[in-house]
């Protein structure tokens, strides 16, 4: 049979396009405390990160068990800021490596809660571009330590948050962070909060903790090499380790290229193909 | 020289080829190994070839311009056995010339519309290779002209073939050919210089992909014919016109394909006006049995008014599977489904598996199991073909 639903194989595809995301998106989550200063500080960075309208970027994931490596991939992202407040970023995943999911195309459509992104797989072998659903937020994106609701370029809306206080930023105790929990309106979500450090200078994200349904710690999340684009900080390297497992996850960015124009072909579910 | 040997030596041959061409270019390749186990004799002594199969799938394009960029898609290879032979298929070569917001393609292509995953109705472009594969699920390219134009939330095609290409089939000694071996050059209706034409926009709206379109030409459905001594499959000039869309809801999704046929033959020799339809759905539960794995079901149905006359497969025909998906690094994944059709006494299982072994190296399995086959179906010459394929495949 052959089941329109995403395959094992598109499931490394999308996984890599979560990734993507939670880099190039600047992270948001939180916790009850000051609700008023949490959002106020979420809506700071948004304002802060806005106006980027386009970037394109060379992405690579690197999955490891202890310390070796037992998979990796490579791949191209084209995004594109979200046209209004009601709509979240579009998003073009292409794989470049391994050879077997070469051209393999992840596109994305992001909304707003409560409605969930659109997303479309084309896999050259068939031709044919397929709806992925929605339905599997909490699962591993490409047998990850990243979910996809982790790629999913989460916006301003999609949470509530609450302010918790302010520290050091973990290893930078240079920089004093704000943590802020974010608690996810949608219901489908794998998780109960997340809680981030946000410096008090840029809003960059330093750190993101990810607890589950049972409010227990599972993941942790620390982001690297910041370099700022014309205004805009983006991360070099996400490093997701899994506390429970063990496991991690590696996402290395580079060559971002911001303001490149994007035609609206390029996000067109019926021009995967080309 | 044994064949095993020859084979290996046309491995490393195309293998080396591979590599090289993968260095200078951004060309994807695969090299494909296939091999087929039969559980019966054939249906026919005549049916001596058991095909093992070396093929090479390359893929890439090239920029010719900021504007103008070249694709290619096609597969090439040797089949061992008794009846040796060397193949061939282009599913792609293409001059893409971007025109402001519109797209004008010209050469050869494939066109993929259908949602459905079984009767794909509305794949009426592009002829089929059924040498290996007489699901029909595998096409041939199509020279066109085509012109994609971005249009409200969606994309009008406009597709001129100005000669019409026919199916391919498998030879007479081959084994997973129907029980006429269809040997005879094509016979169409008008000229096959007779241009056809055909139109679809599609377009995604919220939760929905739907698409409309128009096609005049050869039909995809060729009846069988007696010319001369052999056997030729014969195409009537159709007039088609279809609907497909697909809804995703969640983690489950429907599917519709519709499509009126003019013109159109049955196996009684009659022409007629009449429907097709598919319907399908699927669902998905995912983390199961505790683990990220996810399993989904799914059901489709297709029906054709001609029913038993129809000169197609799927004609009142249920299809029920189950995929479940480990979701690990190996991407190892297992199917099975069943087939029943419902106006013939034919059934079939349908068993598969997928598994990475090693970045750019899979292995696949996949046995059809016949259960019964009606003699007057058109199935019948695969009934004594019940066979296990393994291959490997390596990207580069």
């Amino acid at each position: 049979m052959n089941c329109s639903s995403i395959s094992a194989t598109g499931r490394l595809r999308i996984g890599v396009l979560a990734l993507v995301l939670a880099a190039l998106a600047p992270a948001t989550s939180s916790n009850a405390a000051d609700t008023a200063k949490g959002l106020r500080i979420m809506q700071e960075q948004d304002r802060r990160d806005a106006g980027w309208q386009t970037v394109r970027v060379n992405g690579e994931m690197i999955l490891q068990s202890g310390s070796s490596i037992s998979a990796s991939r490579a791949f191209r992202l084209v995004r594109t800021e979200r046209p209004s407040r009601s709509k979240g970023d579009n998003s073009r995943l292409t794989f470049s490596t391994p050879a077997d999911v070469k051209g393999t195309v992840l596109l994305t459509h992001g909304n707003v809660e409560p409605k969930d992104d659109h997303q479309w797989l084309f896999l050259p072998a068939t031709r044919k571009a397929r709806r992925i659903s929605s339905g599997n937020r909490s699962g591993k994106f490409l047998s990850s330590e990243f979910s996809y609701e982790d790629m999913g370029g989460s916006e301003l809306e999609d949470n509530t948050y609450g302010w918790l206080r302010d520290e050091s930023c973990p290893d930078n105790a240079k920089l004093s962070c704000h943590v802020v929990a974010a608690y996810p309106k949608n219901k489908k979500s794998g998780y109960k909060q997340r809680i981030l450090w946000l410096d008090t200078q840029e809003y960059r994200v330093f750190q993101t903790e990810y607890f589950n349904k049972r409010g227990k710690l599972e993941k942790r999340m620390t982001s690297t090499g910041f370099k700022n684009y014309g205004g805009h900080w983006r991360p070099a390297q996400l490093d997701m380790l899994n506390l429970q497992t063990g496991k991690r996850t590696i996402l290395k960015w580079s060559g971002y290229k911001f303001g490149e124009s994007v035609s609206s072909d390029e996000l067109s579910p019926q021009r995967l193909d080309k | 020289m044994m064949p095993v040997v020859r084979n290996g030596f046309v491995a490393l041959f195309i293998l080396a080829s591979a590599e090289a061409a993968s260095a200078q270019s951004d060309l994807s390749t695969t090299l494909r190994v296939e091999a087929y186990a039969f559980g019966e004799d054939p249906l026919s002594p005549q049916q001596t070839h058991s095909p093992s199969r070396i093929a090479l799938d390359l893929i890439g394009q090239l920029d010719l311009s900021d504007t103008l960029t070249l694709s290619f898609d096609g597969t090439g290879g040797w089949s061992g056995g008794e009846h040796s032979f060397e193949f061939g298929r282009i599913n792609r070569l293409s001059l893409d010339q971007e025109i402001a917001a519109s797209m004008l393609s010209f050469g050869y292509d494939t066109l993929i519309w259908s949602k459905s995953e079984f009767a794909r109705l509305s794949d009426v472009i592009n002829p089929r290779d059924y040498r290996f594969d007489p699901s029909g699920e595998t096409t041939l390219g199509q020279p066109m002209f085509r012109w994609d134009l971005p249009l409200g939330p969606g994309v009008l095609t406009s597709v001129v073939i100005p000669r019409p290409l026919p199916s391919r089939y498998p030879s007479a000694e081959s084994r997973l050919r129907s029980r006429l071996p269809v040997t005879g050059d094509a016979q169409f209706e008008k000229d096959q210089n007779t241009h056809a034409f055909a139109l679809r926009y599609e377009a995604s709206i919220g939760i929905t992909d739907v698409g409309i379109y128009g096609y005049i030409g050869p039909t995809r459905e060729a009846a069988i014919i007696s010319v001369g001594s052999a056997f030729a499959p014969y195409y009537a000039w159709v007039q088609q016109a279809g609907f497909d869309a697909q809804v995703t809801f969640g983690s489950s999704a429907a599917k519709l394909e519709l499509r009126h046929t003019s013109n159109q033959l049955d196996r009684t020799g009659a022409r007629s006006d009449g429907w097709a339809i598919s319907v399908g759905a699927e669902h998905s539960f995912f983390g199961v049995f505790g683990s990220p794995g996810d399993i989904t079901v799914a059901v489709e149905y297709a029906w054709d008014e001609r029913d038993k006359q129809a000169w197609q497969n799927n004609q009142n025909d249920l299809y029920a599977g189950l995929r479940w998906s480990l979701q690990n690094t190996a991407d190892t994944q297992f199917e099975i489904g069943y087939q029943q059709d419902l106006s013939f006494d034919t059934s079939a299982w349908r068993l598969g598996f997928e598994h990475r072994v090693m970045d750019g190296l899979v292995a696949k399995a996949e046995a059809v199991l016949w259960q019964d086959a009606d003699p007057q179906d058109l199935v019948y010459g695969l009934s004594r073909d019940s066979h296990l394929r393994v291959s490997f495949e390596k990207s580069f």
